[in-house]
């Protein structure tokens, strides 16, 4: 007997049974499709910081607080909770020659007034290279330039949201127009593109200015997020190293036998500890997403053995008719293959419809993973034959004679 | 001499439990080919355990039994599925026929199982759809179908694979008397071209139509009678 004969008797069942096969199908699809999500979501995060740290070039070191031994970094650089950089940390690194800048990033808090109109948002102080790393897209006006930078012009960037809170009652762009932050006032040179809820927050809610002229908002011992470092070229960086590790731990009054409470890491450094992390994070998503694939195997073997009871004479039937335990236990096994696979089909489809959608809409890139749709397309027809197994023997293990006589 | 088509020797069935139940003592009992023989007696007299064993959905407890010259008694299951496939044709008070096949596939089901390919399976179900008058009633199922054009289905289906013998339990009990006529005189077209049949019935008007009648009681064979039979039809 042949393998198109079992597949035209297991698709002949499960369309007569068009609900039940439906419902049951939707098990494996909603299983199926978290995966497919679960990993195209965090692929995606993952693809998004690597490019983001590309961004910055060749020849960068990244400070960032926390003592490396008993402190792991999640995320992107700056997110870690322990504060031990200060503004004059980054100051003292600037003295290090060969290096073409220091780039302390920190965020504050603050409120931003125009007239009386008083708006919380986050300020972000950063340099025009790392602003073009960063791909921020303008709406109007333009970004600040090196001079700006270099000498702490007072010129800030608005987010979407800020700039529309702020100028409630304009309707032409702000540009041009004062803000003022903790007393000091600042000149809008230019308004961001709307960009919708990012993975670490939006911009739309951001202010941004040159390092220099963040740096008057805050008191020399201010804490920081992290540092960047930017050399030549890649070769200097051991050297480097050694010199920023010199001088934070002396500014820190570090004994010789004690650890950093600083951790210095070179570009590739970073993308191997966030490529660690974040697979890490998409395989624990996957694995929670995976067990929805198990609940939905256990609704096939359910259903299959309602329909193995249901179908006790036309199993009697066959029997008589000459089918060999192996024939009824392919034809069942067949049909629970078919209900998970076409379910793993419909969710591998939605799943990749559904990460693209999300990936446009909070713009990270769509990363198309062969290995998680082959995987979820491979483990669906596993799921199928392995809760199809029991009701399947169950059938084929049935007496002829009894299940003639079933009613 | 030809090979007998069934040969029982001293079949004996017990069913287990608490109090065992002795269903077949010593039944011996030869079939020849072209033989139509009709198995009689009241219910719980052992025609339906015999009926089983017969067609190979039941092993006896001791005995043996051959089929058309093989011992079948003791096969494994796929190889007694293997003796039902090739060598028995069967038709049941019932029916039991597939509800959601037509009545071309459920007479073409056998010979899924026999490993006959889909378009010659096909042309051997029309022709033994064509055989019992129902060549125009192919893709009609079962709920289409009158009881009488349902028990034909289920002869064509017992005769697609060409088997050494019918066996029928009841054939005509769910039909009424004139339809269970042309049941009958079917069987007995089909036994002038050569076909063996086994018959259980307890209707003496089926059993006359046999030219050999088999009573059991209590588990035994109390009487093996041939005769003249009578010719069903109107």
């Amino acid at each position: 007997m042949r393998f198109s004969k079992y597949f035209g008797m297991a698709f002949e069942a499960l369309v007569l049974n068009k609900v039940r096969s439906a419902l049951t199908m939707l098990g494996m699809i909603i299983g199926v499709f978290s995966v497919i999500v679960m990993i195209g979501m965090g692929q995606g995060s993952q693809a998004y910081i690597t490019e983001q740290v590309r961004g910055l070039g060749a020849g960068v070191l990244i400070v960032t607080p926390g003592n490396p031994k008993t402190q792991k970094s999640f995320g992107p650089p700056g997110t870690t909770t322990a504060m031990t950089l200060t503004l004059n940390d980054a100051r003292a690194l600037e003295s290090i020659p060969g290096i073409s800048y220091v780039s302390p990033n920190a965020f504050i808090q603050a409120v931003l007034k125009v007239d009386k109109n008083a708006v919380g948002g986050m300020v972000l102080g950063t340099s025009p290279s790392l602003a073009v790393a960063r791909g921020f897209k303008l709406r109007s006006g333009r970004f600040f330039n090196d001079q700006e930078a270099r000498t702490g012009a007072r010129v800030i960037v608005l987010g979407r949201k800020l700039a529309q809170d702020l100028f409630v009652n304009t309707l032409r762009e702000p540009l041009g127009d004062k803000v003022r932050i903790e007393g000091q006032r600042f000149r809008v040179i230019g308004v961001l593109e709307e960009q919708g809820g990012g993975l670490f927050g939006s911009t739309d809610e951001q202010a941004i200015m040159p390092t220099r002229t963040f740096q008057s908002l805050l008191k020399g011992g201010e804490r920081i997020n992290s540092i960047f470092i930017k050399s030549g070229s890649d070769e200097l960086l051991p050297v480097l190293q050694n010199q920023v590790s010199t001088i934070l731990r002396q500014r820190h009054a570090i004994r010789p036998d004690e650890d950093s409470d600083f951790k210095i890491q070179t570009q590739s450094e970073l993308l191997s500890t966030i490529g660690v992390v974040t697979s890490a994070f998409t395989i624990l998503l996957a694995g929670i997403a995976a067990i929805s694939l198990l609940v939905g195997g256990i609704g096939i073997m359910n259903i299959m053995l309602v329909s193995v009871t249901e179908r006790t004479r036309e199993i009697g039937i066959r029997k008589a008719l000459g089918a060999r335990h192996r024939d009824i236990l392919a034809q069942f096994l067949l049909e629970s293959a078919t209900i998970s696979l076409a379910g793993g089909t419909l969710g591998i489809l939605l799943g990749l419809l559904a990460t693209f959608s999300v990936a446009r809409l909070v713009q990270l890139p769509f990363v198309f993973s062969s290995l998680a749709v082959c995987g979820a397309f491979v483990f669906s027809a596993a799921v199928g034959v392995f809760f199809g197994a029991y009701p399947a023997n169950q059938a084929a293990r049935l007496d002829p004679v009894d299940a003639l006589r079933y009613e | 001499m030809t090979v007998p088509v069934i040969a029982l020797e001293a079949i004996n069935k017990i069913y287990g439990g608490a109090v065992p139940y002795h269903a077949l003592r010593d039944v011996s009992l030869v079939v020849a080919p072209g033989e139509m023989v009709a198995i009689v007696g009241a219910s719980g007299t052992g025609k339906s355990t015999l009926m089983n064993v017969i067609g190979c959905l039941d092993r006896p407890t001791s005995g043996a039994y051959f089929l058309s010259g093989e011992r079948v008694s003791t096969l494994g299951d796929d190889e007694l599925a293997r003796a039902r496939n090739r060598q028995i044709g069967f038709v049941f008070q019932s029916f039991q026929l597939l509800a959601r096949y037509s009545a071309l596939k459920n007479v073409a089901l056998p010979l899924i199982y026999a490993g006959v390919g889909a378009k010659e399976g096909e042309a051997r179900a029309r022709a033994a759809l064509e055989r019992v008058g129902l060549g125009d009633r192919l893709h009609n199922r079962p709920n289409e179908l009158s009881g009488g054009q349902k028990q034909r289905v289920a002869i064509a289906r017992a005769v697609v694979n060409r088997p050494s013998l019918i066996l029928a339990d009841e054939p005509t009990g769910a039909l009424d008397t004139r339809t269970g006529e042309e049941i009958m005189a079917l069987f007995q077209d089909l036994n002038r071209q050569g076909v063996t049949m086994v018959i259980v019935t307890h209707e003496p008007d089926v059993a006359a139509c046999c030219g050999r009648q088999i009573r059991m009681q209590d588990g035994r064979v109390i009487e093996d009678v041939r005769l003249v039979p009578r010719q069903a039809g109107l």
